[in-house]
């Protein structure tokens, strides 16, 4: 007999799920209104529903609802868990190949000095001061310092879209090499990440060559020969399927790319974000279909997944201002020292630079679920992640103001001489 | 600490939604293909996939699917599939047309009284004798809960199975797809309010005139104040927020709704259906929003919980030839000859009759969740619920090709049957043309 959820845990079930959705998705449109990213409201939400603040507070009642059952709790972290799968896939469909084939070369130095010199400051903290930020000595510290290094080299795709929309210059020249800065950077960071996963699960170093180029090969099977396969099947499908059934399949390709990749041992996000890369790549793959998903995800699931982070985590105990300060100082100097300098070197005046390296600067999503799945892998612990969530709010809501400033005296500056800004309106 | 699924979990959770959505989908658009509804597939699946075959010739294979890690992995699924059918049946819920059935109710009530007090009464009457022929466990002291259920489960006709084959015969926006639509609709609206006074009293032996009073004013209460409440609630979301807004707000109230009647005790699934009657019957609810939830839920959650009902419980052994067919006897009987009486009543031809009788004659979804909510309640036990589900899938299969013949014949005297009443909605005559184009 397969076991199934009692009366009981399904009520508590409906519970946690209607508590959690409401709240995240208050304080996520509250955010919204203030021109923020929602992500920042959800996991705000988490933070107040969770043992920071609720579970002190009312502590009674804080068990009632999410410990009683621990059943329930662990339905609705498989809810979660789809959250944060699909909300990966969708992220996967805003990285354009052909756009980073096209500007792949201008965008190169900044992206990948924006990736280098985080990721060497990183580790070198981590391997320095080890003792300062983590409280439990380990013996090895190279995978603590490459978690680091690519944590702060990974830039918020989806929110640097949505601040360059709301300063319209989405299709600038600016924006698009930050754009595609930005999904070079994701692209390369989840694979270092995957990389990173998979030679803490063999713990050996002599099976870390072997995971590496798994991870590599997968990546390329998929975006070759997978793209291409893809491409056949969406177009086969939309000669003959309805919408309904375009929508299933999409889904059904991005769980079982996630099941696959979750098995080789590299996390299952990564998956689906290469699928997610790859459909939306195709031109078979139609604008309706997207919204649907979109929407439904970004507005239901997704909100589930970044509550349940301040739901795990004691943000009051778990607060270290000196560990905040040197994660903060750290992210902030490399990546825009980094990306500041990689557009300089691409021929950009200073004020541009400027504008670009905050934008790249600002964190997202992304950061937060590879710190929840570090923290879940036990690479950091929960003051580090208090430290990685914190840093990331911040300069998400810096970047848009500061951008403002620099492009405002760009302008004033560059007046004399005529701007090609409308060279690149490449549709996006 | 709050506990949260470990990696190994995760993947297991993965690998069954996985398995689980990919057949079930397979299957449902191979019955789609052949003009059945995709839900007989889904149930399918979950029943190939289940105990009743993959159990029995790869119980290894099975059970590292299904049961390992203690089987919290499966929870989780469950969790989802939980989600799928209230979605499900809010999404049912808009498909209620209030303002139809207010407009077309006398006309169509007596083929929906009909329809419900004969197969109700039949019902009841076959349990409260036969108890020993269809129950194994014959310990229930109680017979009258068991025999309402049984009359209930009769009595419930499928809205959305009904449109689906009305569409198909492209009769949807006749006057015949039209009674019997806002007969269904009626029908399945008394059906579930019955139901959830039976699961009402349940709870308490003495406590049944509480509980019906309780059900009956949450109704109440949700179809006047609560129908007003939400109406302005989305008047001013629409005005000042966006479609993501909207979803959100909406999916937010289906859950509300939902926990508040699973909490009085009556099934969550109740509130969803009562609340997406409510939100569906707002002027301010868009379109857009509808198709989204509408194509999210139908082709990704709803086919889990489908599927796992074909899990829980083995088709194979608890297959039990005799059950099956006084359940599906009794319950083509009973609705045929109710809604028959009922549609001559209201003044149709012989063979309209038989067409409206045969199409309010089809089970669907609805029925399969009431089953499944009664074994889970422990009013039905297994090969019972076996029968319901056989039943269902019979009644879906023979509708379609009884209701085209039976209109068929009807047609050399179809003139009659096409005279349209004036006061009816004026997409009637869009039906009107339809019919005559075909005779």
């Amino acid at each position: 007999m397969v076991s199934k959820l009692s009366s009981e845990e399904v009520l508590n079930f409906l519970i946690i799920v209607s508590v959690i959705l409401i709240t995240a998705r208050l304080l996520g449109e509250i955010c919204r209104r203030y021109k923020q990213p929602a992500v920042i409201g959800e996991i705000i939400a988490g933070i107040i529903l969770g043992p920071s603040l609720f579970g002190t507070i009312f502590p009674g009642s804080f068990n009632a609802i999410f410990i009683a059952e621990p059943r329930s709790y662990a339905a609705f972290d498989g809810l979660a868990n789809m959250g944060i799968i699909l909300l990966m896939f969708i992220a996967g469909f805003e990285v354009d190949l052909r756009q980073i084939r096209k500007q792949g070369k201008q965008a190169a130095s900044i992206s990948i000095m924006g990736l280098i010199f985080p990721f060497a400051l990183g580790f070198a903290t981590v391997y320095f001061f080890y003792d300062r930020i983590f409280s439990v000595p380990s013996l090895n510290k190279s995978i603590p310092a490459m978690f680091f290094g690519t944590a702060l080299s990974i830039t918020a795709l989806s929110v640097i879209a949505k601040i360059l929309l709301d300063m319209d210059m989405l299709r600038s020249k600016l924006g698009n090499l930050i754009l595609t800065a930005a999904m070079i950077n994701d692209f390369l960071g989840w694979i270092l990440f995957s990389i990173i996963i998979q030679l803490m699960r063999t713990g050996k170093e002599d099976g870390s060559f072997s995971s590496v180029t798994m991870v590599l090969i997968y990546t390329v099977v998929l975006l070759t020969v997978g793209k291409w396969i893809v491409d056949k099947i969406l177009m086969v499908a939309k000669r003959f399927l309805s919408i309904g059934v375009m929508i299933t399949l999409a889904v059904c390709l991005c769980l079982l790319s996630a099941v696959f990749t979750e098995y080789l041992g590299v996390r299952s996000i990564f998956g689906a974000f290469l699928m997610g890369v790859v459909i939306g790549d195709s031109k078979h793959f139609p604008e309706r279909l997207q919204q649907i998903l979109h929407q439904f995800v970004v507005n239901i699931i997704a909100p589930l997944f970044f509550a349940s982070i301040g739901l795990r985590v004691n943000f009051v105990a778990n607060f270290d201002m000196e560990i905040i300060a040197i994660i903060l100082l750290i992210a902030c100097l490399a990546k825009i020292i980094g990306s500041g300098i990689g557009a300089r070197l691409s021929g950009l005046s200073r004020n541009e630079s400027y504008v670009i390296a905050f934008g790249m600067n600002s964190r997202g999503s992304q950061e937060i679920v590879l710190g929840a799945l570090a923290l879940q892998a036990k690479i950091i612990d929960e003051p580090v992640f208090v430290g990685l969530i914190i840093m990331t709010v911040i300069t998400i809501l810096m970047a848009g103001p500061v951008m403002k400033y620099y492009i405002g005296r760009h302008e004033q500056s560059v007046k004399a001489i005529n701007p090609d800004s409308q060279v690149q309106t490449v549709s996006i | 600490m709050i506990s949260k699924l470990s990696s190994d979990e995760v993947l297991s959770f993965l690998i069954i939604v996985s398995v689980i959505l990919i057949t079930a989908r397979v299957l449902g658009e191979i019955f789609r293909k052949f003009k059945q509804p995709a839900v007989i597939g889904e149930i399918l699946a979950g029943v190939l996939l289940g105990p009743s075959l993959l159990g029995t010739l790869f119980p290894d294979l099975f059970h590292s699917l299904f049961t390992s890690e203690n089987g919290v992995p499966y929870k989780a699924f469950d969790g989802l599939a939980q989600i799928g059918i209230i979605l499900l049946m809010f999404i049912a819920g808009f498909e209620v047309d209030l303002k139809q059935i207010r407009k077309q109710g006398k006309k169509a009530a007596s083929i929906s009284l009909m329809g419900l007090l004969f197969p109700f009464a039949l019902g009841f009457i076959a349990v409260w004798f036969f108890y020993e022929n269809i129950f194994s466990d014959a310990s229930h002291a109680n017979k009258v809960i068991p025999a309402m259920f049984f009359g209930t489960a009769l009595s419930i006709t499928a809205l959305s199975v009904i449109a689906k084959i009305l569409l198909d015969l492209n009769i949807l926006r006749s006057k015949i797809g039209n009674l019997v639509l806002t007969a269904a609709m009626i029908d399945d609206f008394l059906g579930w309010i019955l139901f959830s006074i039976i699961i009402q009293m349940m709870g308490k032996s003495d406590g049944s005139f509480a509980s019906v009073s309780m059900v009956l004013g949450f109704t109440v209460f949700i179809l006047t104040i609560g129908r007003w409440l939400v109406d302005k609630i989305l008047l001013v979301a629409d005005k000042f927020l966006s479609i993501g807004g909207l979803i959100t707000i909406a999916v937010s109230l289906c859950l509300l709704s939902a926990v508040l009647t699973e909490y009085l005790g009556v099934r969550g699934i109740f509130g969803a259906f009562l609340m997406g009657v409510a939100i569906g019957d707002s002027k301010h609810f868009p379109e857009r929003l509808q198709s989204i939830l509408h194509q999210f839920v139908v082709n990704i959650i709803a086919p889990l919980f489908f599927a796992s009902i074909g899990l829980r419980v083995n088709f194979v052994t608890n297959f039990n030839l005799e059950i099956v067919a006084i359940i599906l006897f009794i319950a083509c009987f009973a609705k045929l000859v109710g809604a028959g009486i009922g549609s001559r009543m209201s003044g149709m031809s012989r063979n309209e009759s038989y067409a409206v009788a045969f199409g309010m004659n089809a089970r669907g979804s609805q029925e399969i969740v009431l089953g499944t909510l009664a074994l889970q309640a422990k009013i039905i036990d297994e090969p019972i619920f076996v029968g319901l589900v056989v039943m269902t899938v019979i009644t879906i299969l023979i509708a379609g090709p009884l209701m085209k013949y039976f209109l068929a014949k009807d047609e050399p005297r179809g003139k009659s049957a096409a005279n349209i009443e004036p006061h009816i909605a004026v997409i009637n005559q869009q039906g009107n043309s339809v019919i005559t184009t075909a005779s």
